[in-house]
């Protein structure tokens, strides 16, 4: 197996409020309340210059549509108002995963805004600041891997739809800005089971705070892989852990085949045999093809010089160097890929038809026969994009002659990855100037230090000694989001296996009803924990109480125990009790006007005892006297 | 010790790359930049992050090279176009013409048309653009004089044939710019359009090229003379608004499309995409053969704005007098009231107050009063303290705005020094657009959203 290097990097999602506003952090899916349009425009750099990604984006001249709602959607996400200063509690959070993890605090944070231009962020930038540097985390028994960066970030939007006839990009505002934790490992990985045994141990080590999201799509890991004599390769966008062997397996499998590509290619073929290429248009070739694919279609080709078989060399599972050719075409020339000879005959194109073509581009028939002798690519397009295709190509095949190309990739389903664009510069990071530096005292370091969230296995510890837990309840709750809240109940004096039982089943059977217990605040959990120890409810009855608390968060406990202890009636049999009561009473209304109301209110409730609230008959009471009226 | 010894110690300066090794035995290699604290060593890492050190941390530091200076970067050439029209672009400063130094931080301004055409090269298509700079300022530091130097400009401009002026201003402010500009301009015969951004130029979202290209489409499509404002019409980039420049106010302190026509219409929507315009008005300033541009500059320091607000004394009116203020307008609460009954004890501090006002007028300051509701009218008959005000000599502002009115009472105090009587007839004369004789039912006159 060749020599790997490879690094990490975890994107985390933190439950806490939104990053540089006072939104909170959730997504929700339904209708949109509102939507802006905006265009983005390309930056000049540093240097003054465009940057060549940013400039092929503006010329797109796509509008990015905004889709979101008022209550986790504000000013600041639409870009309309400045950024607010960062989260304290996310902040705190990250301050525990780098004293965690031994990375050393930045004695100043600098909030920095990454230019991106996809329209993911409302701003053009993302914003991001790197909190601490260095650090070891430990992933199996035998080894550590090295930290090299912590960092705080905004997440951007999320992708909704996209409209390609109309040049429109939809984005829901919601995920713009929940806090990300971004962890880097150093290149410390050298196989791909450590890959995956680092990436646990970082799940881990994130997950402790209790403030780590969970669920799909709240964990990012990118990857940095190269192999000796290969080049660095950045692989975005793997929202499964058990994916990330495989990728790092076939990426270094496609690394060695590209070094194995570059020998052959440097023995038998000069770079200058690719610098251009002859394009000729061959649609009357394909003017009564029997294929929906190529007839009546543009179709230019161009002979490649002593390709033959290598563009059918295969580098990953199912993707060849021709592959590597079409994910150029595709991002530099908005084709949907290319064919070439070493894959036909195929998708229609007969062995005649292939070879009247080798003709028409020249290449001689012993060469379509011989090993190694030329190649031909064809492309679906106009006449420009056609050789602006055939120019990526050219690109592409240059950079076989050195080896491994550097660049960001996407990872696919299967664990392949494909081209997506050139490694990101450090020029594309510029100051926040909307948001002061910060710094961080080193009394509230050693004050965090103190009161750091513990490992599992400490916690298991603690919970099954000292609170009394059985085992199996301490082992769950040792990876619960609710662990520290546990511990502080538990220290609080609450019967640590009936809080327990709470949290991890109670909560879970509640939001199986349909409940959304995520709304559910401490105070209120602990408030029927403390109702519980008061005898004041049982365990049949605290589920209930939590189901009445979910649609009434601001009445008091007294009165909701009130509305439990009785079996309610619908609004509609008050109503008609109320009713009943006003019409035999309408001298008394008519004499003393709503000054009535107070006697009635009382004879009301007599009759309606425990039934339901004052507030409702109140209410129901004085709309039935306005009836009268 | 301090970052200036420091860097003296170790023979450093900014722009530098160093290695840095902490007493926490961090490693951190970069380029050091300015940094805003003295007691912090701050550095733009190799991943491009900024990071500070306070200097007592500092272990070790190495230099590994001087490192590059950042020049300024360089600009496109442009061809001029005969066939094409000329726009001039006139620059006061303000976030519309800012761009970021990226090895710094700092925000520094471009002027020069080459400047401003490699960061907007859409302008070049539609017209030759020539470009003076008159300023670099926060709006907030104008004065009477800069508006004068605009108004100059302008005529300088105007007289060579330009089809239209863009001025890039800063946002605070722009809207007594454009009233005094307004007010200057006697006859004239091109559009003069202020324009500002919201978002400064150096970010992707920045709102700055919409709007100048919004005014530059304006101003070669349409028959419009006169001063006006072109901002974003919504929070989207779909339409800019053409605002009357004696009829319209900043209302939001973030937002794009915080400027807004107040007891008036937008004269004509802008369409970025179909670069369509659309006139919400007919009666507005055409240009005409007949018209020649006079500029009439002069305007009167000793004018000011006092805003009414509860609890206030008469002192706060009496300064005015002593300091010999020639016009005050005063932004009076709902329809034009200010403190100064005595309906009880507690209200004894109010006493004066209209006293101080009779006063001032008799003084001969010119005293206007507009409305701090910022949409409506004034009608000074309808409670008998307004009639009171009126009786010590307080002049109803109509329905126009504090800041227009000011601009109009310093204006009309230099224009007629010597006849407060003139000044006063003309006050509640509509001479710009900045009075209206009626107003449109507007549903949601303030709605946002």
């Amino acid at each position: 197996m060749p020599k790997l290097k490879c690094g990490i990097e975890v994107h985390q999602q933190l439950d806490t409020g939104k990053l540089f506003c006072r939104c909170p952090s959730f997504l929700r899916d339904d209708k949109p309340e509102f939507t802006v349009e905006r265009k983005l425009r390309a930056v000049a750099s540093e240097m003054g210059e465009f940057d060549a990604a940013a400039l092929e984006a503006m010329q797109k001249n796509y509008t990015f549509v905004y889709e979101g709602h008022h209550e986790n959607a504000c000013l600041t996400d639409i870009d309309e108002s400045p950024p607010m200063p960062v989260d304290k509690e996310a902040l705190r959070i990250v301050l525990e995963v780098a004293l965690l993890a031994k990375s050393t605090v930045l004695d100043k944070v600098f909030v920095m805004r990454k230019a991106v231009v996809d329209g993911s962020n409302t701003s053009g930038f993302q914003r991001t600041a790197l909190v601490s540097t260095g650090g070891s985390l430990k992933i199996n028994e035998k080894k550590s891997v090295g930290i090299q960066t912590i960092a705080l970030e905004e997440d951007a939007c999320r992708p909704s739809k996209k409209d390609e006839e109309n040049k429109r990009i939809y984005y829901r505002l919601d995920r713009l800005g929940i806090p990300l934790i971004e962890l880097a490992t150093a290149p410390d990985i050298e196989t791909p089971e450590e890959a995956k045994e680092t990436a646990l141990a970082i799940g881990k080590l994130l997950r402790i705070t209790c403030k780590a999201m969970r669920g799909l799509g709240t964990i990012r890991q990118d990857l940095n892989i190269s192999i000796e004599g290969g080049a660095r390769i950045e692989i975005k966008g793997c929202q499964d852990l058990e994916m990330l062997e495989e990728l790092v397996r076939r990426e270094m499998q496609r690394q060695e085949k590209l070094l194995e590509l570059k020998k052959i290619l440097s023995s038998k073929a000069k770079p200058e045999d690719f610098g251009k290429f002859e394009i000729l248009e061959l649609s009357e070739f394909f003017k009564n093809s029997e294929n929906k694919l190529v007839k009546g279609k543009k179709i230019f080709g161009a002979r490649i010089p002593k390709m033959k078989g290598l563009l059918g060399i295969e580098l990953q599972p199912g993707r060849r160097f021709g592959s590597e050719l079409s994910d150029q075409v595709k991002a530099k020339a908005g084709l949907k890929g290319l064919l070439h000879s070493d894959e036909l005959p195929n998708y229609g194109i007969t062995e005649a038809e292939k070879s009247r073509i080798a003709g028409k581009l020249d290449i001689p028939l012993d060469d379509i026969l011989l090993p190694y002798g030329d190649a031909f690519i064809l492309v679906i397009a106009e006449k420009e994009a056609a050789e602006k295709a055939f120019k990526a190509i050219s690109a592409r095949i240059l950079q076989a002659f050195k080896g491994v190309p550097e660049e960001t990739r996407n990872a696919l389903e299967n664990g392949n990855t494909e081209y997506s664009r050139p490694l990101p510069g450090a020029a594309r990071m510029y100051p926040e100037t909307d948001i002061a530096s910060f710094e961080t005292s080193e009394k509230e370091l050693s004050e965090l230090e103190k009161e750091l969230p513990l490992w599992p296995q400490e916690r298991v510890r603690l919970y099954t000694e000292k609170f009394g837990v059985s085992r199996q309840l301490a082992e769950k709750m040792s990876l619960d989001n609710y662990a520290i809240f546990f511990e502080s109940l538990a220290k609080k004096g609450f019967d640590a296996t009936q809080a327990a039982v709470l949290l991890l089943e109670g909560l879970t059977q509640l939001s199986r009803e349909g409940i959304n217990v995520e709304k559910f605040t401490e105070q209120q959990i602990e408030e029927s924990l403390q109702l519980l120890k008061d005898k004041k409810l049982t365990k049949e009855t605290v589920l209930e109480f939590l189901k009445l608390r979910s649609k009434n968060q601001f009445k008091l406990a007294a009165e909701l125990l009130k509305e439990l202890g009785t079996t309610s009636v619908s609004e509609k049999e008050v109503q008609k009790t109320i009713a009943a009561i006003v019409a035999k009473s309408s001298a008394l209304i008519k004499e003393k006007g709503d000054r009535a109301i107070s006697a009635l209110m009382g004879e009301a409730m007599k009759e309606l005892k425990g039934k339901t609230d004052g507030a409702t008959i109140s209410r129901i009471l004085k709309e039935e006297i306005a009836k009268l009226k | 010790m301090r970052l200036q010894e420091f860097f003296q110690k170790f023979a450093l300066s900014e722009g530098n790359q160093v290695s840095v090794l902490t007493k926490k035995q961090q490693i951190l290699e970069g380029t050091l930049i300015p940094s805003n604290d003295e007691g912090i060593l701050a550095l733009k890492l190799k991943n491009g992050y900024n990071a500070g050190i306070k200097v007592e941390e500092v272990s070790e530091i190495k230099k590994i090279s001087e490192g590059k200076t950042v020049g300024k970067p360089p600009v496109k050439e442009i061809q001029k176009d005969s066939k094409k029209p000329t726009i001039a672009i006139l620059h006061t400063g303000g976030t519309i013409a800012s761009r970021v130094d990226y090895a710094t931080g700092a925000v520094y301004a471009s002027f020069n048309e080459k400047d401003l055409l490699t960061m907007f090269p859409e302008l070049s298509q539609k017209a030759n653009i020539v470009s003076e700079h008159l300023s670099n300022m926060w709006s907030d530091d104008m004065r009477f004089a800069h508006y004068a130097k605009m108004a100059k400009a302008i005529e300088k401009h105007a007289s060579s044939g330009v089809a239209g002026i863009i001025i890039g201003h800063g946002t605070d402010t722009l809207g007594y710019s454009a009233a005094a500009l307004a007010f200057m301009l006697e006859g004239l015969n091109i559009p003069v359009l202020l324009v500002g951004a919201q978002r400064s130029s150096d970010r992707g979202s920045s709102d700055a090229a919409m709007n100048l290209e919004c005014a530059a489409e304006f101003i070669l499509n349409s028959d419009f003379a006169g001063v006006a404002v072109c901002m974003h019409d919504s929070s989207s980039d779909s339409k800019c608004a053409i605002l009357p420049a004696c009829k319209m106010r900043k209302l939001h302190s973030s937002r794009r499309d915080a400027f807004k026509a107040v007891n008036d219409t937008p004269i004509a929507l802008v369409d970025y995409n179909s670069k369509k315009i659309d006139f919400l008005k007919e009666n507005f300033e055409r240009k005409s053969s007949k018209k020649k541009l006079v500029v009439k500059e002069k305007m009167e320091d000793k004018v000011a704005i006092l805003k009414v607000h509860t609890n206030m004394s008469p002192e706060q009116v009496r300064f005015f007098e002593k300091q010999e203020y020639k016009g005050l307008v005063i932004e009076g609460t709902g329809l034009g009231q200010m403190p100064g009954f005595i309906p009880d004890d507690s209200a004894m501090g109010n006493k004066g107050i209209i006293e101080a006002v009779e006063s001032l007028t008799k003084s001969g300051c010119v005293v206007v009063m507009t409305t701090q509701c910022i949409f409506g009218r004034v009608q000074m008959h309808v409670y008998d303290k307004g009639v009171k005000l009126i009786k010590v000599g307080v002049i109803p502002g109509e329905d126009m705005l504090a800041e227009t009115a000011f601009v109009k009472l310093a204006w009309l105090l230099g224009q007629y020094p010597k006849s407060p009587e003139k000044v006063k007839e003309l006050m509640v004369k509509n001479l710009r657009g900045e009075i209206t004789e009626r107003t449109n039912f507007d549903e949601d006159f303030a709605k946002e959203l």
